[in-house]
């Protein structure tokens, strides 16, 4: 195969090579033991093994412990308010569709408060790789139940434990039409994390990642407190994520159609009952992203023209001296 | 279309792609420059007017707007020799930008007389060329930040053809020359054999329109004067890339395009006519055998030389199936083999050189492919003849001249020597084969012998043992014995061990463990998360290793209960803190 001319400025690009610290603005100040550490090096990681430009991603969050991401990673940020990463991201996406877009959110952030948000540009399915670190509470502000804790859970605003069986974010996922991409792994797996954050970064669409993590101040039990003995299953087929057990004594690997929907919902929905599932559990690269449809559908819009009709518009009600 | 259009059009994708490059490292050098007036001055007024467009403009406070503005305005962001540095590049690049086109020429036809000055012209488009790469390869490292005056300015400085590689040099635009072939072979070569051979990465489009050759009409069927064939041209020149094809073939387009981007010295010989009726039977008749030789496509020169576009590759003349009016006045068909003389028969310049079958010459005529095949001895007192289809598409035997005798014979020559040289036909391997094929079925014959043999000796032991149990049963019953007595004095079991039975092999070696030294600590970084625990229970022990996960930086650069705490709070339990020392 000959050299194409954008082959020549790939490899020019190419001989501009990243390191971690080209991804790294300053030391994160998370706690010890907090997943975020991992979640972040492995995005680091797929960022520098992809060598993509800091400058053509942009990384969008919401309010949390999570939502510190975009102070920690060097690319454009925006930490934006209490579950409303993903309207901003819409926007970002809609605007410069030719950015890389990452939006970061923790459970409370995106479930409860962002819950509608969410809702919703999972139906729009913008070009963006959303990733929930998910550790089951409320953790910046000291501990309180969010949507996805275990029914039980008790903390300050359920001092008795909580009441309600916790949201199935995956069961939610799957039953929004539009949805393209649902992945779920966990930060005590760092080699499945990073590749399953690289199969996301590379989906046209939006590409939503759960990440479980355990929250080592204030949850420090939740998923078996990420020990060897976490109750996963990894999901396996040709065009799903490589299985890496990590540290993980006993975790099966169960084959699985992640083109099927039926066979993703009954995935999804079994999840909290048996073993969690790791790996890709639906895809399908072939739904058109939001900006897709919506440059199809308007080339270019005229601003000139625009500005003019408003000019006019508002002359009619000017005062002549 | 014309040659030079086909020749154009095979590289105007590539082309129009470099123009959009340059066209981009334009604007992106641009826009360096632009961020950078922005940075320094973008709050001034006259700017911010600009910049919001006379609406806005008229709608905001700008003075106020550029209070704001002007307290975080720098100085500059770029050095001043950066800026300089980024200006010249933007201004080298906009000239390319605006002249682009006629910067690059487009295919040069010429004489074949001139062609020794045609080099010192190939080098200057090269190292234009070059100097367009160049630019762009620049702006890319400016637009990244990655132009290291320390590193790239000696590296830029003497930049020319040279230090391309051979797949940049395969981006640039080809130099090509365009001759006509005018059939003299000695002028040709001694004049394109030095361009192709100099090094430069030349592209030669020879232009025939019509078969000369240079025979004399000796009464003889063998040419004595010989002359070099391009066909032959990759034996002695294995590092050009030739191709010979025609006008009328949609392929020719694809095969010159390859050929353009090689970064070798290529010679294209295409046979240029409007009629694609006289294209075919030029291929048909072996006059112009189809060829494509590409130096780089594999090790193996068989693989290099591809004959496999031709009809009929296998046969020394490809067949055809022609239509004529028979005596009795209807359409008839007829399943010929086509030579080189019955593509001369139509060509005007042979004319003369076919003369009607005499009805008394009947009995020595014999058609010229078959001719051709006799050895020379059986030859004498043969007249070839050929088919021939006459105007009121009746066929006719014609007598070819022996000049033309001749080049049929040369042609089949070359046909066969070109067959051996891509192995479509490689007399060892077909020696090699028959051989083989002789011993194989020798071999079949004897395991067949074999076979039989231990068929009918098994047979005969089934049968003797048959009867051997039957006569200690007939005893046994005789005697009254039961069926236990009768198994103890039954007849002794042969030896029915099979040579074939897989007997286990004692185990040569065993497994041995991998030696692991759980005295020294060490942590398996590749399931680090990362957390930051060990990180913080001692630094100097513990540190980050490039891909951010945990390694020992030091086991002994603090105390060992340090080490012994990171274990046990790991939350992943990577970290092995070993003995005590």
């Amino acid at each position: 195969m000959s050299l194409t001319i954008d082959d020549f400025v790939q490899k020019e690009e190419s001989t501009c090579s990243y390191g971690m610290d080209d991804y790294t603005t300053e030391a994160a100040r998370w706690c010890k033991g907090c997943g975020g550490h991992g979640a972040l090096g492995a995005l680091q990681r797929m960022l520098r093994d992809n060598q993509v430009h800091p400058e053509e991603v942009v990384c969008v969050s919401g309010i949390g412990c999570s939502s510190r991401f975009p102070h920690y990673l060097r690319a454009y940020g925006f930490h934006t308010l209490h579950g409303r990463a993903l309207p901003v991201s819409v926007g970002v996406s809609l605007a410069r569709p030719e950015l890389k877009l990452l939006t970061v959110m923790g459970d409370g952030d995106c479930f409860s408060i962002g819950g509608n948000h969410w809702l919703h540009t999972l139906r729009y399915n913008i070009n963006s790789m959303v990733m929930v670190l998910d550790n089951e509470i409320y953790a910046l502000t000291k501990k309180q139940v969010s949507p996805t804790s275990r029914i039980g859970t008790v903390s300050n605003t359920s001092p008795r434990g909580s009441y309600l069986e916790p949201l199935n974010p995956l069961s939610v996922a799957l039953g929004i039409s539009n949805i393209s991409f649902i992945a779920q792994t966990a930060s005590w797996l760092p080699g499945h994390m990073q590749a399953t954050l690289e199969k996301a970064w590379k989906h046209k669409g939006l590409a939503f990642v759960r990440i479980l993590q355990r929250c080592p101040v204030f949850m420090p039990n939740a998923f078996q407190g990420g020990s060897v003995d976490f109750p996963g299953k990894f999901l396996e087929s040709p065009e799903g994520i490589p299985v890496d057990k990590g540290i993980l004594r006993d975790a099966p690997v169960v084959a699985h159609d992640p083109r099927n929907i039926n066979a993703a919902q009954a995935v999804a929905a079994n999840s909290h009952m048996e073993k969690e599932p790791l790996g890709l559990i639906y895809y399908n690269p072939e739904v058109p992203t939001y900006s897709d449809i919506r440059y199809s559908k308007v080339a270019t819009v005229d601003r000139k023209a625009k500005a003019k009709l408003l000019d006019d518009y508002l002359t009619r009600y000017s005062v002549e001296s | 279309m014309e040659l030079q259009e086909i020749v154009e059009s095979a590289w105007s994708a590539p082309l129009q792609a470099l123009r959009n490059k340059v066209s981009i490292a334009t604007q992106n050098v641009s826009d360096i420059l632009t961020l950078e007036v922005l940075r320094t001055s973008g709050h001034h007024e006259a700017e911010l007017e600009r910049s919001l467009g006379s609406f806005a403009g008229a709608s905001l406070d700008l003075g106020a707007v550029s209070k704001v503005f002007g307290k975080n305005a720098k100085k500059a962001a770029l050095d001043s020799s950066t800026y300089s540095r980024v200006q010249a590049l933007h201004q080298q690049l906009s000239v390319w930008n605006i002249d682009f086109e006629s910067r690059i020429p487009s295919c040069k036809v010429i004489a074949i007389s001139d062609l020794p000055g045609i080099e010192k012209q190939a080098v200057e488009h090269l190292n234009q060329m070059a100097e367009c790469l160049k630019l762009i390869r620049m702006a890319w490292l400016e637009r990244n930040s990655k132009y290291d005056p320390a590193v790239h300015d000696s590296y830029f400085a003497d930049f020319n053809w040279e230090k391309l590689t051979n797949d940049e040099v395969g981006l640039c635009p080809p130099f090509v020359v365009m001759i006509k072939d005018q059939g003299d072979k000695n002028l040709f070569y001694s004049t394109l054999l030095p361009l192709v051979t100099s090094g430069l990465p030349v592209k030669v489009v020879l232009e025939k329109s019509a078969f000369y050759n240079t025979y004399q009409a000796f009464s003889r069927s063998t040419a004595l004067r010989c002359s070099l064939e391009i066909e032959m041209l990759p034996v002695a020149l294995k590092g050009v890339y030739v191709i010979q094809d025609t006008v009328a073939r949609p392929q020719a387009i694809a095969h010159l395009q390859a050929g353009l981007i090689s970064p070798r010295p290529g010679l294209f010989s295409i046979l240029n006519d409007a009629d694609s009726g006289r294209c075919d039977q030029a291929v048909l008749s072996r006059a112009l055998p189809l060829f494509r030789y590409d130096p780089d496509k594999s090790e193996v020169f068989l693989k290099r030389f591809d004959l496999a576009e031709n009809p009929d590759l296998k046969d020394v003349w490809a067949s055809s199936t022609i239509e004529f009016l028979n005596a009795a006045g209807k359409k008839d068909l007829m399943q010929k083999k086509i030579t080189f003389a019955d593509f001369a028969a139509t060509e005007a310049q042979y004319q003369s050189d076919f003369s009607d079958l005499p009805a008394n010459q009947e009995s020595r005529a014999i058609e010229i492919s078959a001719y051709l095949e006799l050895p020379y001895a059986d030859r004498s007192g043969k007249l070839p003849f050929i088919f021939f289809r006459n105007s009121q598409n009746a066929l006719v035997k014609k007598v070819p001249s022996m000049r033309i005798v001749a080049q049929t014979a040369d042609k089949r020559h070359l046909w066969k020597s070109l067959c051996e040289v891509s192995g479509v036909n490689n007399p060892y391997l077909t020696e090699l084969e028959k051989q083989l094929r002789t011993e194989a079925a020798k071999d079949k014959e004897s395991a067949l012998a074999d076979l039989r043999n231990d068929l009918s000796s098994e047979i005969e032991a089934l049968n003797q043992e048959a009867v051997q149990q039957a006569m200690a049963k007939l005893a046994g019953n005789l005697a009254g014995l039961s069926a236990l007595e009768l198994g103890q004095i039954a007849v002794a079991p042969q030896d029915k061990t099979n040579p074939f039975k897989m007997v286990s092999a004692p185990i040569a070696s065993k497994i041995q463990a991998p030696v692991v030294n759980f005295d020294t600590p060490y942590i398996e970084s590749k399931l680090c998360t990362a957390c930051d625990e060990c990180i913080t229970i001692d630094p100097n022990i513990f540190a980050y290793d490039s891909n951010k996960q945990a390694f020992i930086k030091n086991a002994k650069g603090g105390p060992y209960k340090n080490l012994l705490k990171a274990s046990k709070k790991c939350s992943a339990k990577i970290i092995h803190p070993g003995k005590e020392w």
